[in-house]
């Protein structure tokens, strides 16, 4: 009875790190793949450069490039690739993989291929360096060590057969395999032994094996039994009894996501600007980072996450002042009887709570607010037409590759029929100076800096967002892993820098 | 019997054609944007144009509506927009997932629970048939995820004995892409297979089987109740017959017609309302994903998932009405 008691609760291999995740890889092709696919993908594939965010000076760190120029003008990109490194499948890692690469890549329409826009060319100056021709001025140290898009893989691609890469196919220069996929349930990479980086640590891990366990609690059991070194996203109400277990290592690390609501400009009565005023200023930022997300979140310091790059707080950012509400609105000149909604996504306890805090606060001041829940798809595409989209959407954002522009090109650029600008917001000082900002990165990340700071407390001053919180990632493995440090440039987990504790 | 099984299959036909029409219309009016599904989080206007030339979404209802028929006509019921993988093959492994599960949690509910509605009736009144009335209600009444998750708890948390979650161990995986594990393990003679298969099935198992069979005791009551109040009952106890050899002798055919009818409901039903059980077992079955596409807006698995539901409810249904047709000689007239 002993032998089969706890039978299935024992780990056969620890030389193998288990991750359970929520939800499953869609895309095996590196250079459309745009979710959850950068875990298997940062294991398999590299980039030419590797961003660090951990600390406040970003660094860029060489992976298969060695080193990189660029002119003045920020138009030519010269890159000196890394020497002796094999692909999976035995080829060579070289300047023509690399324009091949981007050349493909430059191919979809869809995913994160629009990262590579404004390359014009990639001229292979020799085997082992490449040059990048722009268009325009871009920061292509970030677009090269994005975490989406900017794989290097094998040319063999080229010659397998769609349906094998459905099934599952990959073939990188990381440090481990693609060796089995089963759809909905497991995949499994192995160590490439000839790693350019060699298996320094003796305590490394072998395989890597990530579970798509789509229930919580049965993600929070897998762990607290030891069956799994690691687990994706457990509910913060499960949290606090996992903080308790001595065995495991629950942390939370900072993310370049952010939540955020876009007010809409073109919508009655949120066109007024007195009345979107007072809704900002009713809007309690610090309840809802303290009491809602609790410790899943910093209080947003500006519009884009405060730990991201070329990043200045505005000078602007609205508090809350419930009196100060009520004065904006007087000034509005609207009737009484004044009623605003708010469409949110439904899944999200944390943007529900948001909405309940923003109703009460918004009632003190005789403004009603309507709550409209509902799947972000459903929201999104209301969102879309004048008609029927709301005066507030909860948003939440995060950038393809380390770009401030990302979310004010996004969000904020005059657009005809909106896509995501759903403030319906238009300013054509805005669209030009974001340009500025985003071309100005690299070639004078000072200017640029400004730019983006100036950028903020414009569209705060027309108050077309209500900033609310910096999400963190949340990290929860077991105490003999070593090695897991935060980088909020990717959104994965580096096995290759783990190892157990023996 | 041809004619009869001619007509049913004609009608069967019909209501297959209204099914899909209106699955396809429905999923195509449905609030929300599912290319984004395709396209990735952040799309710029120019993917989603592409994207919609791509998939034929650019075109008039009508004319995707006739494109459909005609693949579908072909076996082909298009891509998944959420996994990017064909329609058909995502169905034809998750259905057999899910058809084993309920399958075996039926052939369970039905041996544990008519018995059980026998007894029930043969000892009316007394402590036997209070305690089993009372636990059939009590199955009845447990929500299905709070009792699949206290099994857990139980049977790996604290026990260990039985594995937390999936169809197979990582040893086995090869097996599941061949759909019915049970039924290729007992082929292929591979009996370590076969027990690691059982092993996995037995909590998601126990957790449907508890649920369902109040369903069967009560349902089988019901019909029992009914038929000793036949004259024909009365007139065989008149002869001296018990109560329990009434029933073996001739009782419970005459229940068979409306057990079966609720039956073969409740194996419909079950097809489609395993998503708790898929869910917390993680059996990868089509009851999460159904609930998947519908929330993410995938509508070619939408339609694909309500044509297969559909499908199986008429055929179901088909197979009930052919087995009124042999075990109540009355429908030959």
């Amino acid at each position: 009875m002993l032998a089969i008691s706890c039978h299935y609760k024992k780990r056969k291999d620890l030389s193998s790190f288990i991750i359970a995740t929520y939800d499953d890889v869609k895309d095996w092709d590196p250079s459309t793949a745009f979710s959850l696919e950068v875990l298997p993908m940062s294991n398999i594939y590299e980039t030419l450069l590797w961003l660090d965010a951990s600390k406040d000076d970003h660094v860029f760190h060489p992976v298969l490039a060695l080193s990189y120029t660029r002119s003045d003008d920020g138009l030519f990109w010269t890159f000196k690739l890394r020497e002796n490194v094999l692909f999976h499948d035995g080829s060579n890692f070289d300047a023509e993989v690399v324009k091949y690469v981007i050349e493909r890549n430059q191919t979809f329409s869809q995913g994160p291929s629009y990262i590579w826009s404004s390359v014009d060319s990639v001229i292979v100056d020799n085997r082992f360096q490449v040059t990048f021709k722009l268009y325009e001025p871009a920061p292509l140290d970030r677009i090269v060590s994005s975490q989406y898009g900017a794989w290097m893989y094998s040319k063999n691609l080229k010659n397998v057969k769609p349906e094998s890469l459905r099934n599952g196919y990959a073939s990188g220069t990381g440090p481990y395999m693609f060796k089995k996929w089963r759809r909905n349930s497991e995949i499994r990479l192995e160590k490439f032994s000839e790693y350019w980086a060699g298996w320094n640590s003796k305590n490394h891990f072998e395989t890597i094996i990530i579970k798509t366990v789509s229930e919580a609690s049965t993600r929070m059991q897998m762990i607290e039994s030891g069956l799994i070194d690691y687990a994706v996203l457990i509910p913060n109400q499960l949290t606090e009894k996992l903080k308790k277990n001595k065995s495991l290592r629950v942390s939370y690390f900072p993310s370049w996501i952010n939540h955020f609501y876009l007010l809409n400009t073109k919508k009655h009565p949120t066109d007024n600007i007195w009345v979107r005023r007072a809704i900002s200023s009713a809007f309690d930022r610090k309840t809802i980072d303290k009491y809602v997300y609790e410790n899943q979140s910093t209080e947003a310091k500006g519009l884009v996450p405060s730990s991201f790059p070329l990043f200045t707080p505005p000078d602007n950012m609205p508090t809350f002042n419930l009196g100060e509400a009520k004065k904006y609105l007087d000034r509005s000149n609207l009737n009484k009887d004044i009623a605003v909604d708010i469409s949110y996504v439904s899944t999200s306890e944390e943007y529900r709570l948001t909405a309940m805090m923003l109703f009460n606060n918004l009632r003190k001041i005789d403004v009603t607010l309507k709550q409209r829940p509902g799947l972000w798809s459903v929201n999104w595409e209301k969102a879309k037409r004048l008609d029927t989209a709301p005066n507030i959407i909860s948003m939440a954002w995060w950038p393809t590759y380390a770009s401030q522009s990302d979310w004010f090109f996004g969000l904020y650029k005059t657009e005809n029929s909106p896509l995501f600008n759903l403030s319906y917001y238009s300013n054509s000082v805005v669209d030009s100076l974001m340009i500025v900002a985003w071309k100005k990165e690299s070639i004078a990340p000072e200017d640029s800096k400004k730019h983006y700071k100036e950028l903020q407390e414009i569209l705060l001053d027309d108050c077309v967002v209500i900033p609310a919180v910096d999400l963190k990632t949340q990290s929860i493995s077991r105490y003999d892993i070593k090695g897991l440090s935060p980088n909020p440039a990717y959104t994965t987990i580096l096995v290759h820098k783990l190892q157990r504790d023996q | 019997m041809i004619r009869y099984i001619l007509k049913k299959a004609f009608l069967m036909v019909s209501v297959f054609f209204v099914v899909v029409s209106v699955t396809f219309f429905i999923a195509h009016i449905l609030p929300g944007d599912p290319i984004s599904l395709w396209v990735g989080e952040h799309p710029t206007k120019e993917q989603i144009k592409t994207a919609q030339k791509e998939l034929g979404f650019d075109q008039p209802k009508t004319i995707q509506f006739y494109r459909f028929i005609k693949n579908l006509l072909k076996g082909d019921m298009g891509v998944s927009l959420r996994t990017r993988q064909p329609v058909i093959e995502e169905l034809r492994v998750r259905f057999l997932a899910t058809q084993e599960l309920v399958t075996i949690s039926m052939f369970f509910a039905l041996s544990i629970g008519f018995p059980l509605a026998v007894i029930t009736i043969l000892k009316e009144g007394k402590a036997i048939d209070t305690l089993i009335r009372v636990l059939g209600y009590v199955g009845m009444s447990f929500p299905v995820f709070w009792l699949g998750m206290l099994l857990q708890v139980v049977f790996f948390g604290l026990l260990g004995w039985l594995p937390l979650q999936g169809r197979l161990s990582g040893d086995f995986s090869s097996a599941i892409s061949s759909g019915s594990v049970f039924i290729n393990s007992v082929l292929s003679g591979d009996w370590n297979l076969l027990l690691d298969a059982i092993m996995h099935a037995t909590l998601p198992v126990l957790t449907m089987t508890i649920c369902i069979t109040g369903i069967v005791i009560r349902t089988s009551r019901s019909a029992l109740v009914n038929t000793m109040n036949e004259p024909y009952f009365l007139t065989y106890k008149s002869f001296g017959f018990t109560d329990f050899e009434i029933i073996k002798k001739s009782s419970y055919k005459n229940t068979l017609v409306p057990v079966s009818t609720i039956l073969g409901l409740l194996y419909g039903m079950m097809l489609g309302g395993t998503f708790f059980i898929e869910s917390i077992f993680d059996w990868p079955g089509l009851g999460h994903f159904g609930v998947l596409s519908i929330t993410t807006g995938d509508f070619p698995s939408i339609i694909g998932v309500t044509i297969l539901y559909s499908t199986s409810y008429i055929l179901i249904n088909f197979i009930v009405d052919v087995l009124y047709f042999i075990i109540d000689p009355r429908t030959k007239i």
